[in-house]
């Protein structure tokens, strides 16, 4: 089926309509570019401002949803053209500026966009750490239980509903349920109940008292059992998830399994062990990554008071810079906005604004930096894998397949990835990264130096008409240092 | 929910959803296993349920789509188990 792709130029292109995505859409058109704004959902806001599927419903009134309404209302007002269920699939340095392609609609078409600089603010996506059974159809990330929440609905799976892992974003999912009257079975937090050392983090920060309190309430709301100190184990079932099992964890983390116990009956295990940044169109555009636990790991390098990347022209915003939630991203959106605007404009930004608003920056960050050391991410799974465990979900790669892959020499993910499979799947190692990372990491290779997961094209499984269709728009695009796989 | 319910064709049976939910959802309410694995055919169901995992994957329409992503709309033909030994 041959497809006919639309090309359209602006001055600056946005990749993604989450709060720092539409912050920067927002300034930069103010400022007087011609701005486009692409992102894949159906409507804008991204995660936390995600808008919920039923307007009249309680969780439309939400903060966030208003917020996530707010923002897009004042990028339209300023003049950006919005793109919704549009998805980039592949982006391209082209002289001073950049080409990037996308499917439109899931692949039912295509579009090239010229721009002469670009945002990138594709956010964060769950970290998943593989345990036994997590392949199991029941078990979803905690993330995914509370879109489909406020997607307007019940959790489908029937049964009930366990909610476990570990840090704030676990209250967060709880407080999404309690205010759409949904119920939480059990709640397991890998961390011990700390209320001195919960009181002393949250101390200096009073502008966050009242949340912090309305998610310990929330959380009561659901009726969930809490188990804190608590770790699963294990998902049980034949086709599908039947039961969940959890034990005590000592003061590393460590789960004592004599003292396992089994919970029956279970539908849905909603699970998270924190974020990692959604770095794949900068890293297709050849821009600077490092890797930082307290950050979610690999994320992509921007200067605090300007937002540009080390390829002049590229811009990053939001939790692709490294996980802190709403408030930096919110921020870095506007200096990474109003900076492109500038660059495209020939203009320099105001700089007692740039000032005020990377020092706003590092504020919020700090605040993101004390929650993430107050929950820090397991940066290996949270219990031994058996050697038949699925690492790689899209190629069925085993544990058993990697350790021999990383023994015979494979010191690096790309090694792993070219010898197993793992990672070259629809997802390109977005779900398996961290377990890969683990494995390479108990074998002496640290993460720094194990390296992310190249990308290739395209970024996305889109139909390759609608690749052909969007390439054929413009002159072959450069591949720097990736190309197709 | 107070949304307008629909008939989708679900493997050549009619399935009655709510317009505009996540196809997810709705199929998912159904069987959970969407899809099996490449080499040990192993049931999938949804897992990240935000477009970047691709478990999801089934056919609507004759386009393979992600059903997490695919909002539920009037007479859409659905096909899951992409993949079955
Ligand atoms: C599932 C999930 C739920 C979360 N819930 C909460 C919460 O309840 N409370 C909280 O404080 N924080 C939550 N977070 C953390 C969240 O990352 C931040 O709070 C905040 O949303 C970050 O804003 P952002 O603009 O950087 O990214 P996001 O809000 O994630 O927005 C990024 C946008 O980019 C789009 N995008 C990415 N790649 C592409 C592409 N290739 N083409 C087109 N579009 C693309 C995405 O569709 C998304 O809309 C959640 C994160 C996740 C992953
Ligand atoms: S559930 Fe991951 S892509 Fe749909």
């Amino acid at each position: 089926m041959t497809m006919a792709a639309d090309l359209l130029s602006c001055d600056v292109a946005v990749i993604g309509a989450g709060p720092a995505g539409l912050a920067a859409a927002k300034e930069a058109a103010a400022a007087g570019a011609d701005v486009l704004c692409l992102d894949l959902y159906d409507r804008p806001g991204g995660q936390y401002a995600m808008q919920p599927g039923d307007p009249s419903g309680p969780l439309a009134a939400s903060e966030a949803a208003r917020l996530g309404r707010d923002l897009a209302e004042a990028a339209r007002a300023a003049g950006v053209r919005l793109l919704s269920r549009a998805e980039l699939f592949w982006a391209a340095p082209e002289g001073e500026g950049f080409l990037l392609y996308a499917a439109l609609d899931g692949g039912a078409g295509a579009l090239a966009v010229r721009a002469r600089a670009v945002v990138v603010a594709a956010g964060a996506m769950e970290r998943p750490l593989p345990f036994p059974g997590w392949t199991l159809p029941g078990v979803i990330g905690a993330g995914a239980a509370q879109r489909l929440v406020k997607s307007g609905g019940a959790l489908p799976f029937g049964g009930k509903v366990v909610l476990a892992g570990t840090g704030a974003f676990l209250m967060a999912v709880a407080s999404t349920f309690a205010k759409a009257g949904r119920r939480i079975d059990h709640f397991v937090e890998r961390q011990p109940l700390r209320p001195l050392s919960s009181l002393t983090m949250l101390a200096p920060w009073p502008s966050r008292w009242s949340a912090a309190a309305g998610l310990l309430a929330d959380l009561r709301r659901t009726g969930a059992q809490q188990h804190h100190g608590h770790a699963v184990t294990r998902a049980l079932g034949r086709d599908r998830l039947e039961a969940v099992e959890i034990a005590p964890v000592d003061a590393l983390g460590r789960p004592d399994l004599s003292r396992a116990e089994r919970i029956g009956g279970v539908g849905a295990l909603c699970i998270g062990y924190g974020f990692q940044p959604v770095i794949d169109a900068t890293t297709a555009l050849g821009a600077d990554h490092a890797h930082n636990p307290a950050l979610g790991g690999w994320h992509c390098l921007a200067r605090p008071d300007s937002g540009e990347t080390s390829r002049p022209g590229l811009y990053a915003a939001g939790e692709t810079c490294g996980i802190g939630g709403m408030r930096p991203a919110l921020v870095s959106g506007r200096i990474a906005g109003l900076s492109a605007a500038a660059r495209v404009l020939g203009r320099t930004p105001d700089p007692g604004l740039m000032r005020s608003l990377a020092a706003e920056l590092a504020k919020a960050r700090r605040f993101a930096v004390s929650l993430a050391a107050h929950w820090p991410a397991p940066e290996a799974p949270p219990v031994p894998l058996p050697e038949a465990e699925v690492i790689c979900r899209c190629e069925d790669v085993r544990l058993s397949d990697i350790r021999a892959a990383v023994q015979a020499g494979a010191a690096e993910t790309f090694a792993v990835k070219m010898w197993t499979r793992a990672g070259m799947g629809p997802c390109q190692g977005r779900v398996c990264g961290a377990a890969l990372a683990a494995a390479l990491a108990e074998a002496g290779v640290p993460p720094g130096q194990a390296g992310y997961n190249r990308a290739h094209l395209p970024l996305r499984p889109v139909p390759m008409n609608a690749v052909h269709a969007a390439l054929a728009r413009t002159a072959r695009p450069d591949t720097p240092g990736t190309g197709p796989a | 929910m107070s949304a307008e319910t629909v008939l989708i064709r679900l493997n050549g049976r009619e399935v009655s959803a709510p317009v505009g939910q996540p196809l997810a959802q709705v199929l998912t309410a159904v069987d959970p296993a969407l899809r099996f694995s490449p080499k040990d055919k192993a049931p999938r169901g949804m897992f990240c349920g935000m477009g970047l995992c691709f478990e999801c994957m089934v056919e609507v329409d004759g386009l393979r789509r992600r059903s997490c992503l695919t909002p539920v709309s009037a007479g859409m033909v659905v096909r899951t188990g992409e993949g079955a030994a």
